[in-house]
Order: C-alpha cells, then structure tokens, then sequence
C-alpha cells in the first residue's frame, strides 16, 4: 500500500516537471489525502539529496550491475578533452585527408588556463578554463559548448552561426559576446553587435543587443534582461571576474572554472543573487572569497568545494 | 487568451510574457492548487502573493505555455518553503540533542512533528545515503543505482537489466519506499 503510495508520488515527481503535466488532476491526487502531500515532499527531498551527493555516490556505492561497461553520460568533458588530444593529429592529418574536413572537432581547455582559439570562417574564441567546445562546419557554423567562453565572429552574413549551449541556442552573425552556462543556467552579455538565444519550446529567438545581457536561470527557467557593460564582458581574459546581480547556481559553477575545482550548490541558496568583481590571480582564494563575501559557508572536499547558507551546521561543528 | 498570443512584443510595464494577466484570470485555481500542495490556507495565499511580486518585478522573456508556467512557479515556491522548514526543524532538533546529551527528549521540547524526511545536506548525510542504499533489497538497489546515481533513462535501465520500464518504475518505487523509511526513521 505504502508502496503504491510511493509509486504514485515518483510518477507525479516526473510528471511535474515536464511541460505537458496535468495540473488538475495533480490537484486532485494531492486534495484526496495529506499522505499523497507529504509523500511527494519525501520524494522530491529525497531526489535532492541523492542528486547532490551524486558524485561523491558514484565513487563510493559498490559498484551496480553493469557499471564500468558504460562511460557515464555526463562525463563528456573528459572525453571533449581526450578528444581534444586526438585533435592535434587530427589538424596534422587534414590536407592530407579532405574526407574527414566535416569531422567534427573538439577542444577543451585545462584546468587553471584559458585557451584561445582561431576557427575557420573567422571565429575566435577564447575558452575559459575548464572549458569545451565541439565545432562542426567549414565555416564553424555549428558549435556545442559546455562552460564558458568569449566569442569574436567575424561579419559573414552568408553564415550564420549557432552555438549549442545546454537546452539553448544562440545564434549570431558577426559580434563579441560572452556564453556563460552550466546546467540548465545561462548568461549571454553583448559587447558589439547581437545575437539571438532560442529557448527550448520556442518558436523564434530572442534579441540581446550590445550592451544587454540575458540570464536564464531558476526552475522552471526565468529569462531576464539586464546591462552588460561592453569592458566587462569576457573580461575574465584580462584576469578579472565580474558579476551584477547574478544566480549563485551560475556564479559558483564559473568561479570553480577559474579556481580549477567543481563546486555544488546547495539548492537552497542556489538562487541567491550575487555582484561583485575579483582578481582571479592563481585561483586558489577565489571561493573562499565569494563565501566570505555572500556569508555562506564553504566545505573543501579534495577539488570539491560544496557551498550552503552559513549556519545550516548544527552548533559546535 | 490562447498560447499564441503571449509572444508579442515587450510590454511597458516589464511584463513581456504577459504572465500576469494569465496569473490574473487563473488565480482561482492556482490557490486551489496551492492550498491542496501546502495544506494551508493562509500559506497558500503568501505563495500566491510571493508569486505575485515576482511576476511584476521580475523581467521575464516570453514563455510558450504560460499556465503550466505558473503552476510551476507555484510548486517549486512550496518545495522551497518545504525545504527551509525541514531543515529549521532539523537544526532544532540537532540543537535540543546537543543541548540535552543522553537524555530522552521530552515532548516539549522535541515538538515532535510528524517524522518527515530529512533534507540530506550535510557531508555525514552521504554516509547515512551510502548505508541506506547497501540495505536496499538487490533488484531495487541495482535499478536505483543505475538510474539516480549512473543518470541512465527508465528506458536504459529496462533494457540493460532485460526487465519493463514498468518494472523498472516498481523498483524506483520499492527503493525511495525503504530510503524514506530508513533516512527518515
């Protein structure tokens, strides 16, 4: 019974978060009792706490049938940077082999450094480190990236260029602009020119001109306009981070880039807003830094670094 | 107001989506929703206020299907109030054990509300999720593990263990049935 209970919460858990969800009747289900509340609550709690140990779990937990004889999905920025490796040949080998021109490519960027890049069809970009993107095209027209990066596209109006970004899609013609993403979470800011960012379920795009910026953030996902001031976008290049009023779900995630280690957010804070600027130096003082400014507590764990409101621990700890 | 014309272009007012004036023609059965989710009148009409504010303060970009849109809002706007009082009730709790070491707690001051599961927040919370999911029977274990913890699909875990995505579902909800007993007891 108990079980059926538990079944039926899960399927309402997958069912809201999808776009074709039918309130109604969750309204419905949730009224005919309490439990059906408090089971749903239990679930979702539970969900977050297995997703936010879920590294720390794919070490630990005894290994379950079949592991090992599958790459996990998610790890694509170590295969991007193996690819990466394989790339150098790749170059190498390209007069001589035409047939693989349409092969896409990938590069990534180390830990603790950017990597600038020149792509064909007159595309630089600048790769922040701990960063990765795949480009496919003659021209580069097609660009998945994961992190962040700073784009210069030279003006081809015959080209159109679209950047694949988590569920998004930016896509521009000629300008310098800024991508910052991680997850579900993205920041475009427009130094010169426009792009367009096409959001999921959406017909069309939506303009961010220079001297604007778009963050998509929040669940279900928000896009909100702001200023982006042309000297501070991709100013990461120049060895300063700077953030207006941004989610600390994008924050942390960019901050970790540049300090070369992956930081979690606990999703109760994961919304709150942060402006600042700093020097990012080798790195190593800039979580910490962001902690002791936002009043959060932060919790090293080897190249870890997981962040919560301060106090959560319980007294003398 | 059909789905087509919430695309249009900004408004004045901040409100390019036009969420507002579909919070406004829905508000009936969106409190009914929030009062069904939080089990609490008054509660529900903070969310719904909450939800109000920032509907007008932020600027939101045009969203496709504005009514699911709020009923979004709605839930996560509860999961968050839920979260913080689980953990508030957890820090107490916490406290009243430090503070009365060995002894039994007394009603009073335990409050005890009904056992609800913990937020798992705490770096010693992965060693009770660890020893939670070891206890779990095999079948279930193997599909939880493979699905919450590997990130494969119900449709994955279906093929690689040769079982239906209804069996797959039986044992996610075999697993989340005894990790809320055990983390919760």
């Amino acid at each position: 019974m108990d079980e059926q209970l538990v079944e039926q919460a899960l399927r309402w858990r997958a069912a809201t978060a999808r776009d074709d969800c039918d309130w109604q009747k969750f309204t419905l289900w949730l009224e005919a009792s309490p439990a059906h509340r408090q089971a749903y609550d239990d679930v979702a709690m539970l969900e977050e706490g297995v997703a936010l140990h879920q590294r720390a779990l794919q070490r630990a937990v005894p290994a379950a049938a079949g592991r090992g004889t599958r790459v996990w999905r998610r790890a694509w920025i170590g295969a991007a940077m193996a690819a990466g490796m394989a790339l150098v040949a790749l170059i190498v080998a390209r007069p001589l082999l035409p047939f693989m021109a349409g092969a896409p490519q990938s590069f990534a960027a180390d830990t603790g450094a950017g990597r600038t890049l020149s792509l064909d069809g007159g595309i630089r970009v600048v790769l922040a480190p701990g960063s990765a993107i795949q480009v496919e095209g003659d021209r580069s027209e097609q660009i998945r990236l994961d992190g962040s990066a700073y784009f210069d596209v030279a003006h081809d109006p015959e080209r159109e260029l679209r950047i694949a970004v988590g569920p998004y899609q930016v896509r521009d013609i000629g300008t310098r602009f800024e991508l910052v993403s991680s997850g579900r979470e993205l920041k475009v800011a427009v130094a010169e020119g426009q792009v367009g960012v096409v959001l999921p379920g959406q017909q069309g795009s939506v303009a961010v001109r220079a001297g604007q910026r778009l963050l998509v953030a929040g669940d279900p996902a928000i896009a909100e306009y702001g200023e982006a001031a042309p000297d501070d976008v991709g100013s990461w290049r120049a060895g300063r981070l700077v953030f207006r009023n941004e989610p600390l779900s994008l924050v942390a995630p960019e901050v970790g880039r540049h300090a070369g280690v992956s930081v979690t957010v606990d999703p109760a804070i994961a919304q709150r807003r942060f402006s600042g600027v700093f020097a990012v130096g080798d790195g190593t003082q800039l979580v910490d830094q962001l902690g002791r400014i936002m009043g959060i507590e932060v919790r090293h764990e080897g190249t870890a670094v997981h962040l919560s409101a301060a106090g959560d621990s319980a007294p003398g700890r | 107001m059909d789905e087509a014309s919430l695309q249009r272009e900004p408004q004045p007012d901040g409100d390019e989506s036009g969420l507002l004036l579909l919070y406004t023609q829905h508000r009936a059965e969106l409190l009914r929703f929030a009062r069904a989710r939080c089990g609490d009148a008054a509660e529900a009409e903070d969310i719904l206020q909450e939800l109000w504010l920032k509907l007008r303060t932020l600027c939101i970009g045009p969203v496709s299907r504005g009514r699911p849109y709020l009923y979004q809002m709605v839930n996560n706007l509860v999961l968050d109030r839920v979260r913080e009082r689980r953990r508030r009730a957890r820090r107490d709790r916490d406290w009243t054990a430090q503070a009365l070491p060995g002894e039994a707690l007394v009603g009073e001051i335990a409050a005890p509300e009904p056992p609800a599961l913990d937020v798992l927040v705490e770096a010693e919370d992965l060693e009770r999720l660890k020893a939670a999911i070891d206890a779990l029977p095999e079948a279930a274990r193997r599909a939880f593990c493979l699905h919450k913890i590997e990130g494969w699909s119900h449709a994955e875990v279906a093929g690689h263990l040769g079982i239906s995505r209804s069996g797959v579902e039986k044992h996610m909800a075999v697993a989340m049935k005894h990790l809320r007993q055990y983390l919760g007891s």
